[in-house]
């Protein structure tokens, strides 16, 4: 079984360094515009920041894929398609896209550039995936983060391309690319705008130890003092119905896939990913080398079991979960 | 003189029984005011065999009655059972909407079709490469403004536009069933729990705002879009039709509300009270077609 | 508070030092420059306020129970505070665990925290020392900082 690429996010060129130095064989980022879908203020890369980091990462045998995955505003399509242009100038060894019109670009326009299918195009059957690679030539799918480990291995049988699996970090619970809750909220989303809850829309008020949340007026959530808090992303918000106050969507967890590497393995992925561009350096560097470890471990024929619990305090409420890989979490 | 806009019923996005559904698109074949109308599950995959007969006598009805029927596809097929639904419509070189993009990969190339709302079309560029396959008619993504949809339009003459008009709006689909998870089941063993909701379970903020609804696999808004813009603008914008989902109160009123204001005889500024008065499941929001927030409501002058 | 000029002075010299050095910081911040960001470290009578304002930027030392004028306020530990900003501690970490609060623009700080981070910029940067000093000029800071907490707690008592 060939080895699993590791796939580490960078928001700057310091945490593309850092990925790559804790062990990344792969980084993914941005340019510092709407093109990409972690869109906040002091994040990403310049033209000039990419072609160097390229270089940079390429001097060390890593890839640098870049992430043109959000949908393009109408009349400013053209935005995107220089974006693309600016990847492959830069040497990207890949573009991350999800928007068929920027795909058809990609496709016609720079057809030695590799493509990767974006989450946001919430690809996650054969039929679809299938049509993508068919009619745009898309060579790798980033899996939605609503499949078990068992649906994933059925995926890999039926289809031609590779797959990309996130394995740690934030955790959508919705179907990524079709989900429209913080713009009904906020008036900016992923799709629309490359960021969900985005921190504009969000206050704390604290009052005598205890922090209510809110997203654009919306109480999300309220915490007593010494309770761990949640950076306020909607679909994480405790939420009344029926009568009954809950984490209906879902608690403020993150994922963490680790000790189901073997099981990704087995199902036949290429690659894992670590979500948390807009984490910065001292998280990249740390998920990176745990995973670096584990996956080595996993290439010697052994446990990964190890390294499980050496990322726990960097997880959203200090909790984590399997997420979908697992089915119960349906 | 232009045609008069059109209005259609979007697909049920609810888990109703048989008999309310037969006696739903009983009503509606009776009203002239629609001109089409959109059938089939397009949530949840599970539901479909529960309601398969009544749709397709539905069908019947509607089409005897002079409408135009349109079946709708699958949001987020991922079973195999739903990958078959899915392909076995798309298959058919009839007029169809497809809500997923794993439709095209068994559609008979040129065959028409109409891109759902739960599609990512954003801009000029992806409606064009649906064109290409055959899209005759857009339902514009819930998120688009008007202004957005204008700019869509115009590089795309000859394509219908179809707007979003009435009902708590589809803002989510997930692998996860909140119905089943809000009663302690798991989605594998729901027992339908999604049946006791007609118009989705509305969620409230700890504050007890209420914010979103919550329907199997989808979550809604809480609030109910009308759409009011004056019709000029709607017209200039490239809509062709109005569509209204499918909720528990008094439909017919509703949509004679619609075709009032559509055929200019009901002034922008009153639908909204006549709105009201059909019993909608919850406030009115407007932002959305105002290039705002969905939830934000913003009255007519 | 007698300190206070001289800790203003080193802390104001340190930040338009950085900002000679590292100016794309600023295109970072983008909107954020002007904003003026309250950092105060718990358990302390006084709070730093720093508005960037590219090369012209100056850092305040004022009385913690002074009327909060600022874009945004963050809270926390000292020690929390320094690696936020300099890319030791991982920002949303810090949060979830609740040892850093934030109140108004919350914005503003993501974007000064990218831009830092991405500047790979540490207080010992900011006061001017070489990088492997950087343990001990926080240390250093620290003890400063202490010591102008101490003098103004009498001075206040």
């Amino acid at each position: 079984m060939a080895s699993i690429e590791l796939v580490c996010p960078a928001g700057s060129p310091a945490m593309l360094r850092a990925a790559i130095e804790a062990g990344a064989d792969s980084v993914y980022c941005g340019l510092r515009d709407e093109t990409n879908a972690r869109n906040f203020p002091g994040l990403n890369f310049s033209p000039q920041e990419l072609k160097d980091a390229a270089d940079w990462a390429h001097g060390r045998g890593a890839k640098v894929l870049v992430a043109i995955n959000t949908f393009a505003r109408v009349g400013a399509v053209d935005i995107w398609r220089a974006s693309v242009d600016a990847a492959a100038r830069a040497g990207a060894d890949a573009v991350i896209v999800a928007d068929l019109g920027i795909l058809a670009y990609a496709r016609d326009a720079h057809p030695d550039l590799r493509l990767h299918l974006s989450v946001q195009a919430a690809a996650g059957s054969v039929d679809s995936i299938d049509y993508y690679a068919k009619t745009y030539g898309v060579r790798r799918v980033v899996l939605p983060r609503v499949l078990s480990a068992p649906e994933i291995a059925a995926l890999n049988r039926q289809i031609s391309v590779e797959t990309e699996a996130f394995v740690f970090g934030g955790l959508c619970v919705m179907a990524e690319g079709r989900c429209a809750l913080s713009s009904y909220a906020t008036g900016r989303s992923p799709n629309l705008s490359g960021v969900c809850s985005p921190p504009e829309a969000v206050a704390f008020e604290d009052h005598q130890g205890q922090l209510t949340s809110r997203l654009a007026g919306f109480t999300l959530d309220r915490f007593e003092a010494g309770e761990a808090a949640g950076y306020p992303t909607l679909c994480k918000g405790r939420f009344q119905a029926g009568g009954e106050a809950s984490y209906l969507f879902e608690e403020p967890t993150s994922l963490n896939a680790m000790e189901l590497l073997a099981d990704l393995a087995k199902a036949g992925v290429t690659a894992v990913k670590i979500e948390g561009r807009q984490r910065g350096k001292a998280y990249v560097a740390r998920v990176a080398a745990a995973f670096r470890a584990a996956l080595d471990a996993l290439d010697r024929g052994e446990s990964t079991q190890p390294y499980e619990r050496l990322l726990s305090s960097l997880a959203e409420g200090g909790r984590e979960t399997a997420g979908a890989y697992r089915k119960t979490w349906r | 003189m232009s045609p008069r806009l059109e209005l259609t019923i979007g697909p049920l996005l609810f888990n109703w029984s048989p008999e309310r559904v037969a006696a739903f698109y009983g009503q509606i074949a009776r009203d002239p005011a629609v001109d089409r109308v959109y059938l089939g599950e397009v949530v949840c995959g599970k539901r479909g065999p529960l309601l398969a007969h009544a749709l397709a006598e539905a069908a019947d009805l509607l089409q005897a009655a002079g409408k135009t029927v349109v079946w709708s596809t699958l949001a987020l097929p991922a079973l195999p059972r739903d990958r078959q639904v899915t392909a076995a419509l798309a298959a058919d070189p009839a007029l169809i909407e497809i809500n997923d993009i794993s439709a095209l990969a068994h559609r008979p190339p040129g065959a028409p079709f109409v891109a759902g709302p739960l599609l990512n079309v954003y801009n000029e560029a992806a409606a064009g490469e649906l064109i290409a396959r055959g899209c005759v008619r857009l339902c514009a993504n819930v998120e688009m403004s008007l202004t957005a949809v204008a700019a869509l339009t115009a590089p795309c003459p000859g394509l219908e536009i179809e707007i979003f008009a009435f009902g708590r709006l589809p803002l989510a689909l997930s692998g996860r069933c909140y119905h089943a998870r809000g009663h302690g089941l798991h989605k594998d063993n729901c027992q339908f729990v999604c049946d006791r909701d007609p118009d989705g379970l509305t969620v409230e903020t700890l504050d007890g705002v209420g914010f979103l609804a919550v329907n199997g696999v989808q979550t809604l808004s809480h609030g109910v879009q009308v759409v009011d813009n004056p019709v000029a603008e709607l017209r200039a914008a490239g809509v062709t039709a109005l569509r209204l989902s499918p909720h528990s109160g008094d439909m017919a009123k509703v949509i004679a509300g619609f075709r009032a204001y559509a055929d200019g005889v009901l002034a922008p500024a009153d639908l909204a009270a006549a709105i009201r008065a059909t019993d909608p499941p919850g406030p009115l929001v407007n932002g959305y077609p105002r290039g705002g927030a969905g939830a934000q409501w913003t009255a007519r002058s | 508070m007698a300190l206070r000029g001289p800790v203003e002075h080193l802390l104001t010299a340190g930040l338009r030092r950085a900002a000679r050095r590292r100016p794309e910081i600023f295109d970072r911040l983008d909107g954020f420059q002007d904003a003026l960001f309250v950092l105060a470290p718990d358990d302390w009578p006084v709070v730093f306020e720093l508005r960037p304002c590219a090369g012209r930027g100056v850092v305040r030392v004022v009385r913690a129970t002074a009327p909060m004028a600022g874009t945004a306020r963050i809270r926390g530990p000292l020690t929390a505070l320094l690696g936020l900003f300099d890319g030791s501690i991982d920002a949303d970490a810090a949060f979830f665990s609740r040892s850093i609060r934030v109140e108004g623009d919350v914005q503003a700080v993501m974007a000064l925290h990218n831009a830092l981070e991405a500047a790979e910029l540490t207080v010992a940067d900011l006061l001017g020392l070489p990088a492997p000093a950087s343990g001990v000029a926080n240390a250093s800071l620290s003890m400063l900082l202490r010591g102008l907490a101490a003098r103004d707690a009498r001075a206040s008592a």
